[in-house]
C-alpha cells in the first residue's frame, strides 16, 4: 500500500467512528423497504405498512409496501396533519379502530377513507437526536389492531431503530463529506506552503512548518489561514 | 529531540512534551479523531492509533510530527477558546 493509500483508509476508520456506519442513500432505502415489508408480515390483520423518518420537523425519507400507504402517508405532509404526524410529533402510539367514526384529522381522514384505510396503528421510533419518524400498518377493515397490535409493533420498532440508527440521512452523508473535503483540501494548501518556504528560504521542511507556526501566532490566525496567503501570488496564474 | 522520540520540544515545567499534550487535549475536551483530523490537516503523517500512543507515552513520534500534533492541538483548543491567548500548548499546559 502506497503511503497516500494508507492516508485514505486512516480517513475512512477515523470519520466511521465520527459518523457512526455511513451507508448511502440507497442502502437507506433497502432497510427502510426491509421494515416495512417485515412489518406487514409481523402483525396479522395489516394490509400495507411504511415508514417515514423526519430529520429536524421535515420529512426526509419514507418507504411503503404499496401504493395506497404512500398516497396516505404523502397526504398527511401535504395536510400537515394525520396519525402518523401524531405519533412522530407526540412520541406516543396512535391507534385508529374505525376511520368513518374519527375526528381528529378533518382535512385527512376523507381523503384515507376513499384510499380503502380503516383502521391502522402507528408507532413512533425515536431514532437519536433530530431524527425520529414512525412506523405505521393499515388495513382496510375496522377494528383489526388491539393492545396485543400495539405491542407486537412496538417490540418491531424497537429492532428497528436500532437498525436505522445506523443509517445516516443524506444531510449527515453530505456533512461528513464537506468535512472530508476541507481536511484534504487544507492538507494540501499546507502541504505546498511549506514546499514554496524550502524552496524560497532554504528550509527543512519541519522548519517550513515551524516558521508557518510562528506566522500563524503572529497573526492570530490559523497555519491554513498563512498557507493561503502564501500560495495567493500563484493561484492566478496561468502557467 | 531525545533519543527516544518523546522530547523535541521545549521543556514543559518538567513534564514530558507528550503528556502535557495529553493533560491539554483531555482538559480541553478534545477527541482524538478531531485532533488526528486537525493533524492530518496540517499535513501530519503519523496513523491515528500512533499519535493517541505517542501520547499515552507508548510510543516515539519523530519532532517533526510533535510539532505538527502540538499546533493541531492547539488549534484545536483555539476552536474551543476562541478568546484565549495563543500561547504553545508546549509551554502551557492546559488547567
Amino acid at each position: 500500500m502506497t503511503q497516500s493509500d494508507e492516508g485514505a483508509a486512516d480517513l475512512s476508520v477515523v470519520f466511521r467512528g465520527l459518523s457512526g456506519v455511513l451507508l448511502s442513500d440507497e442502502t437507506l432505502q433497502s432497510a427502510l423497504r426491509l421494515v416495512t415489508g417485515l412489518a406487514t408480515e409481523t402483525v396479522p390483520g395489516s394490509s400495507g405498512a411504511g415508514v417515514t423518518l423526519i430529520d429536524g420537523g421535515r420529512p426526509v425519507t419514507t418507504a411503503a409496501s404499496d401504493a395506497v400507504v404512500e398516497r396516505a402517508d404523502a397526504l398527511q405532509y401535504d395536510l400537515d396533519e394525520g396519525p402518523c404526524l401524531d405519533a412522530t410529533r407526540q412520541l406516543r402510539v396512535v391507534r385508529v379502530d374505525d376511520l368513518a367514526r374519527e375526528t381528529r384529522w378533518p382535512a385527512w381522514t376523507p381523503d384515507a377513507r376513499a384510499l380503502g384505510i380503516a383502521s391502522l396503528l402507528s408507532v413512533p421510533l425515536h431514532v437519536r437526536g433530530d431524527l425520529s419518524g414512525a412506523l405505521k400498518v393499515y388495513a382496510s377493515q375496522p377494528a383489526r389492531f388491539g393492545e396485543r397490535e400495539e405491542r407486537l409493533l412496538g417490540m418491531f420498532a424497537e429492532q428497528a431503530v436500532v437498525l436505522l440508527a445506523n443509517v445516516r440521512s443524506r444531510e449527515e452523508l453530505e456533512r461528513a463529506n464537506l468535512r472530508l473535503r476541507e481536511t484534504v483540501r487544507s492538507r494540501d494548501l499546507v502541504s505546498m506552503a511549506k514546499g514554496v518556504l524550502m524552496a524560497g528560504r532554504d528550509l527543512g521542511e519541519r522548519a517550513a512548518f515551524a516558521a508557518l507556526v510562528e506566522a500563524s501566532q503572529q497573526n492570530d490566525v490559523p497555519v491554513r489561514e498563512i498557507a493561503q496567503r502564501i500560495l495567493d501570488p500563484f493561484t492566478d496564474r496561468e502557467s | 529531540m531525545n533519543p527516544d522520540g518523546f522530547g523535541g520540544g521545549p521543556p514543559t515545567d518538567g513534564q514530558p512534551r507528550h503528556a502535557a499534550m495529553e493533560r491539554a487535549r483531555a482538559a480541553g475536551g478534545i477527541g482524538h479523531d478531531e485532533l488526528w483530523l486537525t493533524y492530518f490537516a496540517l499535513t501530519g503523517d503519523a496513523a491515528p492509533l500512533e499519535v493517541e500512543a505517542y501520547l499515552q507515552g507508548l510510543m516515539p513520534l519523530p519532532a517533526a510530527q510533535q510539532d505538527i500534533l502540538a499546533q493541531a492541538l492547539h488549534e484545536c483548543l483555539g476552536d474551543r477558546h476562541a478568546d484565549r491567548p495563543h500561547e504553545p500548548p508546549d509551554e502551557t499546559p492546559w488547567p
